[in-house]
C-alpha cells in the first residue's frame, strides 16, 4: 500500500474503522499458531538433517538454531509490519498497523513495537484493554509506540 | 426377412411411445397388450358387426384361453399362413410384415370406430328399443332367417378375418417392442462399459491435464478462500463493535466520552 492511500485511510477513519480486540486477539493467535508451525519444521529439518547427514547434532547447530529460533518471532513481527504492515494473521483478519495519522511504519518502530509486546507479553495483552475506551481503539503498545490498528478496505468495496 | 424388420419395427414401436409419451396424444397411451401367441390366434369367434364393436372381437380373442382357440378353425386372412410370421418362405413373409403394419392401422381404425359406435349405440339404445324388439321379432321368421343366412355367413366371415389380422398385428408388434427392448438394452449395456472402460479414463486425463481446467479450479479454490476470509473479518469487526458496547456499558460510558 503506497504512502498516499496509507494517508487518505488515516485521513477518513472513523472509529468503526479502527481493529477492535477481538481482531486483534484472533490475528495473535493465527501469529502464534504460524510461528509455532514455522519454528517446529524449521527445528526439525535443521536439527533432523544434521542427525541424518551427520550422524550427530553439533551443539554449535544447536545453539544457533535456537538463537535463530528465539530471534524469529521478533523478526517475523517487525518485518511483517514493516514491510506490508501485516502479518498472517493480520492479512486473514484483513488488519494493517500503521502510525498515527495513517503511514506505515519505519523498521526501527517495528523493531520496538515487537521487541516491547514480545519482551511483555502480558503488558501488550491486558494493555489492549484501553482499546475499549480509545477513540482510535489503541491498545498501550499503540500508544507508546505510536501506532494504530485500522480495518483495510475489502478489495470489493474498493473495485 | 421378418426377422430383420422386426427390430426395426419394434424401434419404431418404441418410439412411437415416447412420441406419444412426450407430447400427449388425444387419448392415453395404451400400453402393448400381451399379444397372445401367433398360432393360438387362428380361428378367432366371431360376432355380428355391431357385437364385434362392442364387445371387441381383438379384446375376445385376447382373453380367450389358447387351448380354446387351438381347436377353432383356422381362418386365415391373405396374407399367408400364420406360421409364415415365424420362419416360413419368403414371400408370405413379407406379406405377413406388411400386413402388420396394415393390422396396426385397422386396430387404429377399429378402436376409434369402436368408441364411436358404442356412443351411438348408446344413445340410440334407449329409443330403439320398441323397434329392436319388432324387428326382432320380424328376423325371428324361418324364412326370413334362411334368406339371409348367406349375408350373415359374409359378415361373420369379413369380421372374423380383421380380427384374426388385427390380433395377429399386435402379436408381431408385441415380439418386435420386445426385441427391440432387448437390442437396446445390450446395446446400451455395451455403450455404457465402452464409455467407462475406454472414454472416460481419456476424458479424465484430458481433464487434468487441460490449463484452463487447472487455472479454474485454482480460481474457484482461491475464491472460495477469499470468501471465507471476507466472513471471518465481518464477523470479527461485528464481535469487536459489540463486545466494545458491552464493555461500554459495564463501564456507564458513553461512545461520546471516548479517550481521543
Amino acid at each position: 500500500m503506497s504512502a498516499s492511500s496509507s494517508a487518505e485511510i488515516g485521513a477518513s477513519l472513523r472509529h468503526e474503522d479502527y481493529a477492535g480486540v477481538v481482531s486483534r486477539l484472533a490475528a495473535l493467535a493465527i501469529d502464534v499458531v504460524v510461528l509455532t508451525i514455522a519454528a517446529a519444521a524449521g527445528a526439525g529439518l535443521v536439527l533432523g538433517g544434521a542427525e541424518v547427514v551427520v550422524g550427530d547434532t553439533p551443539g554449535w547447530l544447536v545453539a544457533v538454531t535456537s538463537f535463530v529460533l528465539a530471534l524469529l518471532p521478533t523478526l517475523y513481527f517487525s518485518l511483517g509490519w514493516w514491510i506490508v504492515g501485516q502479518t498472517a494473521g493480520g492479512l486473514a483478519l484483513g488488519i494493517a498497523v500503521r502510525r498515527v495519522g495513517g503511514r506505515p511504519l519505519h523498521f526501527p518502530r517495528a523493531l520496538v513495537r515487537a521487541i516491547l509486546g514480545l519482551a511483555f507479553p502480558v503488558v501488550w495483552l491486558i494493555g489492549l484493554a484501553l482499546a475499549f475506551v480509545d477513540q482510535r481503539r489503541r491498545g498501550l503498545l499503540d500508544v507508546i509506540t505510536g501506532t494504530e490498528v485500522v480495518y483495510l478496505p475489502e478489495r470489493g468495496a474498493q473495485q | 426377412m421378418i426377422r430383420a424388420l422386426r427390430l426395426p419395427l419394434g424401434l419404431a414401436i418404441l418410439l412411437a411411445e415416447r412420441v406419444r409419451a412426450d407430447f400427449g396424444a388425444d387419448h392415453p397411451p395404451e400400453r402393448a397388450p400381451e399379444a397372445p401367441p401367433v398360432a393360438a390366434l387362428e380361428g378367432a369367434p366371431v360376432g355380428g358387426s355391431v357385437a364385434i364393436l362392442e364387445s371387441g372381437p381383438i379384446a375376445a380373442l385376447e382373453r380367450a384361453p389358447v387351448a380354446a382357440l387351438d381347436d377353432q378353425p383356422v381362418v386365415e386372412p391373405e396374407g399367408g399362413p400364420v406360421a409364415a410370421l415365424e420362419g416360413g418362405p419368403a414371400g408370405p413373409q413379407e406379406i405377413g410384415v406388411a400386413a402388420a403394419y396394415a393390422v396396426g392401422l385397422a386396430d387404429i381404425a377399429l378402436s376409434t370406430s369402436a368408441r364411436i359406435a358404442r356412443s351411438a349405440v348408446a344413445a340410440a339404445q334407449k329409443r330403439g328399443r320398441v323397434g329392436a324388439g319388432l324387428l326382432q321379432t320380424v328376423l325371428g321368421q324361418p324364412e326370413l332367417a334362411r334368406v339371409t343366412a348367406p349375408a350373415r355367413r359374409a359378415t361373420a366371415a369379413a369380421a372374423d378375418w380383421s380380427a384374426a389380422t388385427v390380433a395377429r398385428g399386435r402379436a408381431v408388434a408385441a415380439e418386435a417392442r420386445t426385441e427391440a427392448v432387448t437390442f437396446l438394452r445390450l446395446e446400451s449395456a455395451n455403450g455404457l462399459d465402452w464409455v467407462r472402460g475406454e472414454v472416460m479414463p481419456v476424458m479424465i486425463d484430458d481433464l487434468v491435464a487441460d490449463p484452463k481446467v487447472r487455472q479454474l479450479a485454482m480460481e474457484q479454490a482461491q475464491g472460495a478462500v477469499n470468501d471465507v476470509a471476507l466472513e471471518v473479518r465481518r464477523r470479527s469487526a461485528r464481535a469487536d463493535t459489540s463486545l466494545e458496547a458491552g464493555v461500554r456499558k459495564l463501564l456507564g460510558r458513553d461512545r461520546r466520552e471516548l479517550a481521543p
